[in-house]
């Protein structure tokens, strides 16, 4: 068998697997959803759950088949190992293209693309880091203003899920932006890039190669191993405190032990 | 050595002046002649990337780094040196690699199934952290002293076979208590500043499911800038989980959001307590179908859980960089090829950043040996000997004789100590699966010492009614138990207001009207979140109906005085307290509550007789319902 079929039968295999597994996972919510319709008070009965998961036994029981299926395969006809594809960044290069180009020997315009798209962004950047601030701080606004005066209300869903939206779509809306600056500055580099390198050649045909300038660490690098052993020190310290603190004066241990020994977290199973 | 017979040697010679390094002619591949390489361009002074004609692989060399490197897998596997002589770069090269025989690509494939080492801790830690595995059998948790120590991954603490509790839900708990919230950081810190994300990595239990389903074999999610970016997300949901657990409104993230939940706290508890599924809602289908969501997006996507959900994850992160285990990076002997980010699935920076989980998949490729494990070295590698440059035949003989001794012993000594930490490691997992499933049995501390006084009354009244008087007969009581029809135990039980215990108790079954009994406790949501009804109820039918609130003598009741005074200033519920009794509340216990599976309603009629009992929460239309079939203003 060649290499190209096995690798197609691969691909098959996984495709075909994958939407079993969507598939299955989809019927076992809806079968969910189906018993929680069928009444009004604890439809969560053992008869309904066995009527309701039992059809979707036969596919359970196929889809972990494929699987052992799958390790069969696997290891019978084996798939050849896929190289690990490195992917040096234009980041990178322009890293290392800039320890050894003259900037006050290029030509002006490559300088300026250089520059501009630097500067592009930069700007994106501070952009992005102030909606994240601002939306972040929005947010908190948001939940304290909403809570703070919060007395309890039995209905979770109509008081929960309001709050909990709207705070996340002021999170939604710097992540998105994130995303969007992870894009654009990929975009610059590229561009970035393709004017280093002309620098780079510009340098190399009309000026002597510039050597790597060592900058001095800064203060904090040097001792960099000093402080994080300090650091490290420091929270250690405080753990221990708090701990011994906590324990000592206010018996907390026994208070988690009964917080999680004595009663069921009916949150966490979803006992509402 | 068969190789090193066919090696030949491959001369570069720079082609042009840019330091484009070409060998001519261009060869092709053969079992002679195998490689060609073209230096492709400096990447800075003293480094290259080069890449072969077939365009199979890029990578780096540096000159003259002594010994000069090939820093691609592929290549290492048939360049054999790499040299410079002025402007040469000498290549020896051996034979390309011939394509694996079947044989050996099942035997790689079978090799593949062993277990690796971290897949081997991360079963152990999961089997350790739920070594109580009775209480899969029985449907019950464990409560014993040791359940106040958190473990340090995501692992529910009312899963039944959990022997620790889990740190994100103390947390919340803890901040919306306003109480051992000292310990809980503390704890926090410790683990953050021992491990960091080294537990997501190693330690926990959720984490190792997240890799077994992602084994699965399915076109997989890469990450990308996309992902990177949603890495920040578990962020948002650390800062709204600790806001709405300060505010006291809720644990949002175990209530709303935790997988874990559901795999190991439902899935491990209804199966043997099926009573508890009456009490399953539409809470219970929206973490379902999120438990399944997650189970499904994992398959395609690396620990889709834990790079962009997971609040603890996020705690971790923060301490990832200073952290006494992890991975390090040797900066100066990196040469930014970059293999460790592609070998990552993680949405590492670099290695070690916030997202690094420690797996060390990435130390294996790095070509230059500068990643490597933190922390104290329990296995230590030999030392080597020099050879001097001058030494003799003999002497380099002798000298590499003594090495293998030093080697020998290097490696027995290993060996004594891999045996003696495996020996440590059974001997806990035997001993903690021991005297959790067989020596303990359930107590929680001190109870069986200073257990307190019954708190029930013996019925003298009904008993003499049943028996003596001919007279007037009257129909005899039923039972006392806690089905609907048995008469309810009879206690008494003190009463408390927003001032603290008023000094009178008050009997359930002695109030002459209906009663509606609800056992509740401050720091359990659901509890708190229908007591309105209870108030509702209260109110409306003041002259016919008695509401009880009794809250566990167990959990947080030294909250419950400032809780009325907050909330129920003005009620006619009446706030009681239960006792504390062998296993769980007496009260709590005697009316069919068990498994600490708050809250419970149960309504009697005027005589004290059980019309209706429900363990979980009760929605305000059943709980009326039921009132007013007691009541008899509507008829079964």
């Amino acid at each position: 068998m060649t290499e190209k079929r096995i690798k197609l039968g691969h691909l098959l295999y996984s495709i075909m697997l994958s939407f079993l597994l969507v598939a299955i996972g989809v019927c076992f919510i809806l079968s969910c959803l189906d018993i929680y319709k069928s009444a009004e008070n604890a439809p969560f009965t053992p008869d309904a759950i066995k009527s309701h998961f039992f059809v979707l036994l036969i596919p359970s029981i196929v889809c972990i088949l494929t699987i052992i299926g799958g390790v069969c395969l696997n290891i019978f006809i084996p798939m050849e190992e896929q190289k690990l594809r490195v992917n040096i960044t234009d980041k990178d290069m322009i890293k290392n293209l800039s320890k050894r180009i003259n900037y006050k020997e290029a030509p002006k315009e490559l300088v300026a693309v250089v520059k501009s798209q630097r500067g592009f962004r930069c700007a994106f950047l501070i952009i992005t880091i102030l909606n994240a601030i601002i939306n972040g701080a929005y947010m908190i606004l948001y939940v304290l203003s909403t809570c703070l005066n919060h007395k309890p209300n039995p209905d979770h869903f109509a008081e929960f899920f309001p709050i909990f939206a709207t705070a996340l779509s002021y999170a939604i809306i710097p992540i998105f932006v994130i995303v969007i600056y992870h894009l654009f500055s990929r975009f610059t580099y590229a561009r970035e890039l393709e004017a280093v390198r002309a620098i780079s050649e510009y340098n190399a045909k009309n000026s002597n190669p510039v050597s790597i300038i060592e900058k001095k660490p800064c203060f904090f690098k040097k001792h960099k191993k000093a402080f994080v052993n300090i650091l490290r020190c420091f929270i250690l310290v405080l753990a221990i405190t708090l701990i011994v603190v906590s324990i000592v004066f206010f018996d907390d241990f026994k208070e988690i032990a009964s917080l999680a020994g004595d009663n069921v977290c009916s949150g966490c199973i979803g006992l509402f | 050595m068969a190789n090193e017979q066919k090696r030949t040697k491959l001369n570069l010679v720079p082609t042009n002046e840019k330091g484009v390094y070409e060998h001519k002619p261009k060869p092709k591949y053969s079992d002679e002649d195998l490689v060609t390489i073209n230096i492709k361009e400096y990447l800075d002074d003293d480094s290259l990337r080069f890449r072969d004609y077939s365009d199979s692989f890029t990578t780096e060399f540096k000159i003259p780094s002594p010994p000069p490197r090939i820093e691609d897998e592929d290549a290492q596997e048939y360049v054999k040196d790499v040299s410079i002589a002025h402007d040469t770069v000498v290549i020896d090269i051996s034979e390309v690699p011939k394509p694996k025989s079947w044989k050996s690509r099942v035997l790689g494939a079978l090799k593949k199934l062993i277990p690796t080492k971290r897949r081997l801790i991360q079963l152990y830690t999961a089997l350790l952290f739920n070594a109580n595995i009775k209480g899969y059998i029985q449907g019950d948790m464990f409560s014993g002293v040791e359940k106040g120590i958190c473990s340090p991954g995501i692992n529910c603490y009312s899963c039944p076979g959990a022997i620790g509790a889990c740190p994100l839900g103390t947390l919340q708990n803890s901040l919306k208590s306003r109480n051992y919230f000292l310990l809980i950081f503390g704890i926090l810190f410790l683990y953050g500043v021992i491990f960091g994300r080294f537990i997501c990595g190693w330690l926990c239990p959720f984490g190792l499911v997240q890799d077994l389903l992602f084994k699965i074999k399915t076109p997989k999610l890469k990450k990308s800038p996309v992902t990177r970016a949603l890495s920040y997300f578990k962020y948002v949901l650390l800062i709204l989980a600790v806001a709405f657990a300060a505010l006291g409104i809720g644990t949002i993230f175990c209530q709303y959001i935790c997988p874990a939940g559901i795999l190991e706290a439902a899935f491990g508890m209804l199966p043997a307590k099926p009573v508890l599924l009456q009490t399953l809602g539409a809470g219970f289908v929206w973490k379902f179908s999120l438990f399944v969501s997650f189970v499904v997006v994992s398959i395609f996507v690396y620990r889709a859980f834990c790079r962009f959900i997971c609040p603890l994850g996020a705690i971790y992160s923060l301490f990832n960089r200073f952290s006494i285990l992890g991975i390090k990076l040797e900066k100066p002997k990196c040469t930014n090829c970059g293999r460790c980010i592609a070998k990552c699935k993680m949405d590492i920076r670099q290695v070690g950043d916030r997202e690094c989980i420690s797996c060390g998949e990435c130390i294996d490729v790095c070509p230059t040996k500068a990643i490597s494990f933190k922390g104290p070295k329990i296995l230590l590698a030999p030392n080597e000997i020099d050879i001097p440059e001058n030494a003799s035949e003999k002497e380099i003989s002798d000298i590499k004789t003594k090495q293998a001794e030093i080697n020998a012993k290097a490696k027995k000594r290993n060996n004594i100590v891999k045996g003696v930490i495996g020996g440590l490691m059974a001997l806990l997992m035997v001993g903690a699966l021991v005297y959790y499933n067989i020596i303990k049995n359930n107590e929680l501390w001190g109870r069986d010492d200073d257990a307190p006084p019954s708190i029930f009354e013996t019925d003298t009244e009904s008993d003499t009614s049943n028996g003596t008087d001919n007279t007037e007969p009257v129909a005899p009581k039923p039972p006392v138990g806690n089905q609907i029809g048995n008469s309810c135990p009879s206690a008494a039980l003190q009463i408390f207001d927003e001032n603290g215990f008023t000094g009178e108790s008050i009997n359930p079954t002695k109030t002459g009207k209906v009663t509606v009994i609800n056992f509740w406790y401050t720091t359990c949501t659901s509890c708190v979140n229908e007591m309105p009804y209870f108030d509702t109820i209260a109110s409306k039918h003041r002259d016919s109906v008695v509401v009880i609130e009794i809250h566990s003598d167990n959990t947080s009741f030294k909250d419950a005085f400032t809780f009325v005074q907050d909330n129920y200033l003005e009620t006619n519920m009446i706030f009681a307290k239960d006792v504390k009794g062998a296993n769980y509340d007496q009260y709590y216990t005697a009316l069919g509550g068990a498994y600490g599976a708050y809250p419970m309603t149960v309504i009697l009629d005027e005589n004290g007789v059980i019309t209706y009992t429900t363990p979980g929460s009760i929605t305000e239309a059943k709980l009326t319902e039921e009132v007013e079939k007691a009541l008899g203003i509507i008829k079964e």
